[in-house]
């Protein structure tokens, strides 16, 4: 795993307005806690369930060209196939945590960026006046060690500060991936590479 | 069967009027897959007897050695149940998905996250070819509950995403993984295949 559990409990404790930060966001949903029969409160808390959606890049893109990314918030997963088609890599990724901030259709990258710098947007900005003006590269910068902007003004693709976001509601729109994941995706897509949000 | 056990069989009252809506509701063609298991009950091997809403009248919902056989062909034959009211393709059970799913229920509750990536980062396509599945797999549901696999059905088929999956005209292979825990929650994984 890419950062020590120690980190996380800083961010957590000391700083849980610094994990509040990012794209990746304020406050990342915890799965509800699974109520066992015996408690029947009638809380709807009955179940965590999740599904995964196989998918082909057919059915998304009208060609393979420099690469496409197919970000399946449903499933919170990141598809990837190269120009050539030769791989079909899936990776588990953070997804937006409200509808409102969910962002569907086709885009591409616009911009990479190694190492980037965190700066909040006005709306993060609005929603909490005490962030800093941003964060550098580091453990704490809630892109992680890269960031793919897209076409949309604001959303990315990028790494992560706190690996619990992975596999939940966490973002403010964006998708966040383990920092390992978004390094080896970085090296292989290009600007210009299709990214559809599903 | 004598007469009158045939008869307490049929016999199934709601425990309450809110449950009775919700069965309702919810799947109709469910009541005569639930009228038959709560008669499975007198076979030592069968899972504890469901209410009309597809619970466990027990309360607790445990899963063994002895009744996982009868768990799957209820829950094959209540996808199928589904299926079939909507003019699809029945499925049935692969004991390559079986072993994959089962083992991804195992790594799950060791991870403690619901999701259908593996702790290698391995997805259900991966599992599946390694367990020697030679089909395609077209998606996967979960469910992290204490409810039974006739309810973890219904609780999928109740949101567009994990019904779309159940529902998936292409599918003609399933396999239902568990995984119980000391408390007794139940980790569900059902892959869907064609």
């Amino acid at each position: 795993m890419p950062f020590p559990r120690t980190r996380r409990y800083v961010l957590k404790l000391g700083a849980a307005t610094m994990a509040s930060l990012a794209c990746p966001a304020l406050v990342y949903a915890q799965d509800t806690t699974v109520i066992a029969p015996a408690d029947s409160t009638g809380s709807p808390s009955r179940h965590n369930t999740a599904s995964f959606r196989v998918h082909h890049w057919e059915d998304h893109f009208p060609n393979l060209q420099k690469g496409a990314i197919l970000c399946d918030l449903e499933s919170r997963a990141l598809h990837y196939w190269p120009e050539d088609d030769s791989q079909h890599l899936i990776f588990p990724s953070s997804v937006p945590r409200s509808e409102e901030l969910t962002q569907t259709g086709l885009t591409e990258i616009v911009l990479k960026r190694r190492n980037p710098t965190w700066i909040p947007t006005p709306n993060m900005r609005a929603l909490d006046p005490t962030l800093p003006e941003s964060i550098g590269p580091g453990p704490d910068n809630p892109m992680g060690s890269r960031a793919l902007n897209l076409g949309w003004q604001y959303y990315r693709i990028h790494g992560i500060d706190d690996i619990a976001k992975i596999g939940r509601p966490a973002s403010s729109g964006c998708v966040g991936l383990f920092n390992d994941h978004v390094e080896h995706l970085f090296e292989l897509v290009e600007v210009g590479t299709q990214v559809r949000f599903l | 069967m004598n007469p009158s056990m045939a008869r307490q069989c049929h016999i199934l009252p709601p425990t309450s009027p809110g449950t009775a809506q919700r069965g309702l509701r919810l799947i109709a063609s469910l009541a005569a897959i639930v009228v038959l298991s709560a008669c499975a009950q007198l076979n030592p091997n069968a899972p504890p007897r469901l209410d009309a809403t597809g619970a466990s009248v027990q309360g607790v919902y445990p899963v063994t050695e002895r009744n996982i056989g009868q768990v799957r062909s209820r829950a094959v034959d209540t996808v199928n149940q589904t299926r079939l009211a909507g003019g699809l393709a029945p499925v049935a059970l692969d004991p390559a998905l079986i072993q994959s799913a089962d083992g991804h229920s195992r790594s799950m509750s060791q991870q403690g996250r619901a999701w259908s990536f593996g702790a290698d980062g391995s997805t259900s396509i991966d599992r599946a070819r390694r367990a020697g599945f030679d089909g395609r797999v077209l998606g996967e549901l979960i469910s992290e509950t204490y409810e039974t696999e006739v309810q973890a059905i219904e609780t999928w088929m109740q949101t567009p995403a994990t019904r779309a999956i159940l529902l998936d005209p292409r599918a003609r292979r399933i396999g239902l993984g568990v995984f119980q825990e000391p408390s007794n929650k139940l980790w569900w994984t059902l892959t869907v295949a064609n």
